[in-house]
């Protein structure tokens, strides 16, 4: 039995060594923070889709972060996009940072509405369980596949089952569930008024609660981010709100403000002041074609770069170099 | 608790440790303690469905043992069937017989409202319950002297390994392993760890992965066109069959570690010449358990032509419905009795066939053709297995024709892979991994894979058994995806 367990130990520490080769595996937002992190960095970005998403007709297509890069050329900005990104893998990164020795002073976090909707916060591909596990367990993070095989970690937390039953509110009524609502079109020209309106009640017009699990995470971000020194710049992104009143007339601004305001009363009672761009933006200057989201053309984000860059140097004193 | 869980990963060497560091005489406790614990890591209730079959059968057994009267015997018999058969019924087929009952009786002027049974199906049940009526039935007809240790008895019900998918043991194999004292022994315990790899990789590398394809298309049928219908059946039959030996190999692995044999379920089912070889191979311990208590009862094939075919017929409709309460499994063993007594009734005519095309003379290919042959038909059949619902079955046939022309020019296949709705890389590892599958079963023959593992020198062996880790570690699927069989 002895001469097994020799053996058995000999073989468990080649295969878990050769795991640490094979297995280590990190997407690239978290190379680039590791990378960003061994340096020093002044702000870190990090955003979703309203970032990089442009219009096909803009000139100039940098993303929103490459434009607050231009205006205050002095700070260093890392930015971490990606389609999706939400409150919870903010706070995975928020956490992930203050751990690591060198900080950023800054780290502007955008409040985007639409992530808090059931069409967002329950889609099951957009959970990110990989990447936050590789976030709060870095020593693990080659065997973060055995362990997701052996179901030690999910890689499902919400399944596509779940995610169809999951009720749609337009205000405080519930209208159906998520599978009646979560159409998908290719052709701008099939699509009809009614889906448009559907859309823009699955995306907006929920009731907003305080004990949703992603403003627990945006206060969590608060006190992670206050206790290691951290400075956050909350912004709530802008929304389509023309298209919004055309579809929902006398509902959707109205059930938007209600829900912006909560946010907002929830990050105050932080001492967090956040941006308030929500309403900012006419229609003609998102870049959506099909259904309607936050996606702004070169204008769009040029102005909520200046903005940024103006409320960073009012919180910091910063003057802008001429 | 899941064979491929971090539950078992834990659970199984603590118990093997336990096991071989106790006294003999403690062992069955520890050994039934553990699959209890398994089996209600499920749903700890339906523990009591164990006991009550437990309790049943080991105080039947002792009264048969008792008196000498056939007729009392034959009571006490009965008495364990209705027992066992009761709960199977009430858990798995009283929601089925009743809702078909409902749908009949609405073509009559008849009220009918029995009201369904909000019961979840116990894991398991048909597999222990055939276990232990096989005791019952070995006591009743004198091969079996009953077992007077409640604890052994009780284990031989339960035992964890083969509790929830098999292969479900005969009480002359079985229980007498249970009593034995096994040594730790280096070559068992590495065979039936090597059994246990090759297990998982079957069920989470090669199964899971074929099961994304599978369960996309039969999903919503459709809106696919045949020929990827087609390619998610052929899927399925490698998915169905590396999901249950893939869970036997374990099950038979982890019972070898702690020295009990159990039988051998697979004997690689696709390499079957004709349908009769196809059930010689497939759930061997299942159709072993049909021919013993079902078929030869029933007078095997030693009966009248007309009595002969509806005995087969029987035993295959009772094999389907075995496997699941559903029209479509009843309709599967109904195929496949069918495919039987064809096979059956055209065997001379087709040796004769195929002397007349000279196939004799070219007896791999001739050999190679029948193989073809019984997997597509197989295959056919497996559509019923997997369906929805018999609509869905006959739905996904009547389509099996079309998109075939689509896939000449370049684009067609291309909008075949995409409308798997898996990444194009999944789907050519799951045809490699098929390929994969055969070729090691080409290479071992009737023998265990296992044998075919010593036979090569030990760095090449360590290899191989890194290379299966590794592969089980990073190839293998996260999604939760049970074993097929535990829905039985």
């Amino acid at each position: 039995m002895r001469n097994f367990l020799k053996r058995l130990l000999v073989f468990l520490i080649i295969v878990a060594g050769l795991q640490l080769i094979v297995g280590h595996k990190v997407p690239s937002e978290i190379r680039r923070l590791d990378k960003a992190l061994s340096g020093k960095i002044d702000i870190l970005f990090l955003c979703d889709s309203t970032n990089f998403a442009y219009s096909l007709q803009d000139t100039d297509k940098r993303s929103g972060s490459q434009m607050l890069q231009s205006v205050i050329p002095e700070r260093q900005i890392l930015t971490l996009d990606h389609g999706a990104f939400n409150m919870d893998i903010y706070l995975a990164f928020c956490r992930y940072i203050g751990r690591s020795r060198n900080k950023p002073d800054t780290i502007i976090i955008p409040i985007n509405m639409h992530s808090f909707s059931p069409g967002w916060d329950q889609r099951p591909n957009w959970q990110f369980e990989q990447e936050r596990f590789l976030l709060d367990y870095p020593l693990l993070r080659s065997f973060f596949k055995p362990l997701a095989v052996f179901k030690a970690v999910s890689t499902n937390e919400i399944s596509p089952d779940r995610y169809n039953r999951t009720k749609v509110y337009c205000d405080d009524e519930p209208v159906g569930t998520v599978q009646e609502f979560d159409f998908q079109s290719t052709d701008p020209n099939s699509v009809t008024d009614e889906q448009i309106r559907k859309k823009c009640i699955l995306q907006y017009m929920y009731p907003l609660r305080p004990d949703h699990r992603k403003l627990r995470s945006m206060l969590e971000i608060v006190a992670t981010l206050n206790s290691v020194g951290v400075k956050p710049l909350f912004y709530i992104v802008p929304l389509d709100m023309e298209t919004g009143e055309k579809h929902l007339p006398g509902r959707f601004c109205r059930r938007v403000r209600t829900n912006v305001e909560l946010v907002k009363t929830l990050l105050r009672n932080h001492n967090v002041e956040p941006l308030d761009l929500s309403q900012s933006i006419a229609a003609a200057h998102f870049s959506w074609t099909i259904y309607p989201n936050e996606h702004l053309d070169q204008y769009g984000r040029s102005f909520v770069a200046n903005c940024l860059a103006k409320a960073l140097r009012d919180s910091d004193g910063l003057s802008r170099p001429e | 608790m899941l064979f491929n869980s971090w539950q078992f990963v834990v659970f199984f060497p603590v118990v093997v440790c336990l096991y071989f560091s106790l006294p003999h005489r403690f062992r069955w406790a520890l050994l039934l303690g553990a699959s209890y614990f398994f089996y209600m890591c499920w749903k700890p209730a339906y523990l009591v469905l164990i006991l009550i079959s437990t309790l049943v059968d080991y105080c039947s057994a002792l009264a048969m043992a008792k008196t000498s009267s056939q007729l009392k015997r034959k009571g006490y018999l009965m008495l364990s069937l209705c027992a066992n058969l009761g709960l199977l019924f009430s858990f798995k087929y009283f929601n089925f017989f009743n809702e078909s009952l409902r749908q009949l009786m609405q073509h009559f002027p008849i009220s009918y409202d029995v009201p369904r049974l909000n019961v979840l199906l116990p894991v398991g049940i048909s597999f222990y319950t055939f276990q232990t009526l096989s005791y019952t039935i070995e006591v009743y007809r004198g091969r079996q002297k009953p077992e007077r240790h409640f604890g052994i008895f009780a284990l031989y019900v339960s035992y964890f390994p083969q509790l929830v998918a098999g292969p479900i043991e005969r009480p002359g194999t079985l229980l007498p392993q249970l009593r034995h004292e096994h040594h730790f022994e280096y070559g068992r315990v590495t065979e039936g760890l090597r059994l246990i790899i090759w297990g998982l990789f079957k069920k989470v590398v090669i199964a899971d992965r074929l099961a994304l394809v599978v369960d996309n298309v039969y999903s919503q049928p459709d809106r696919f066109t045949g020929a990827a219908l087609t390619t998610a059946t052929v899927f399925f039959a490698f998915q169905v069959y590396c999901d249950f030996s893939g869970y036997s190999d374990i099950a038979i692995g982890a019972a070898k570690v702690m020295g009990h044999r159990l039988m051998r379920n697979f004997d690689r089912p696709y390499f079957a010449t004709s349908i009769a070889d196809f059930w010689r191979r497939w759930h061997i311990s299942l159709s072993s358990w049909f021919r013993d208590y079902l078929y030869i009862p029933l007078g095997g094939s030693h009966v009248r032509v007309r009595r002969f075919c509806l005995n087969v017929i029987a035993v295959f409709i009772i094999s389907g419905l075995w496997h699941g309460a559903n029209w479509t499994f009843i309709v599967w063993g109904l195929l496949h009795g069918l495919y039987y007594l064809i096979g059956r009734a055209t065997r001379n005519l087709r040796g004769t066939l195929a002397g007349r095309l000279g196939l004799s003379g070219y007896p791999r290919f001739h050999r190679l053709i029948k193989v073809t042959i019984t997997f597509l038909l197989v295959c056919f059949a497996w559509i019923l297995f997997r369906a929805n619902s018999l609509s869905d079955a006959l739905m996904i046939v009547s389509r099996l024709g079309t998109g075939w022309t689509e896939l000449w020019n370049p684009s067609g296949l291309g909008a075949l892979l995409t409308s798997f709705g898996v990444p194009e890389k999944e789907f050519w590892q799951g045809v490699l991994l098929i390929g994969v599958l055969a070729f090691v079963e080409r290479l071992h023959g009737p023998k265990q894979v296992t044998e075919l593992l010593t036979r090569l020198n030990r760095p090449l062996r360590w290899l191989v058994y890194i290379l299966l880790v590794l592969m089980i570690l990073n190839l293998g699927v996260a999604k939760r995806i049970p074993f097929i069989y535990f829905q039985f």
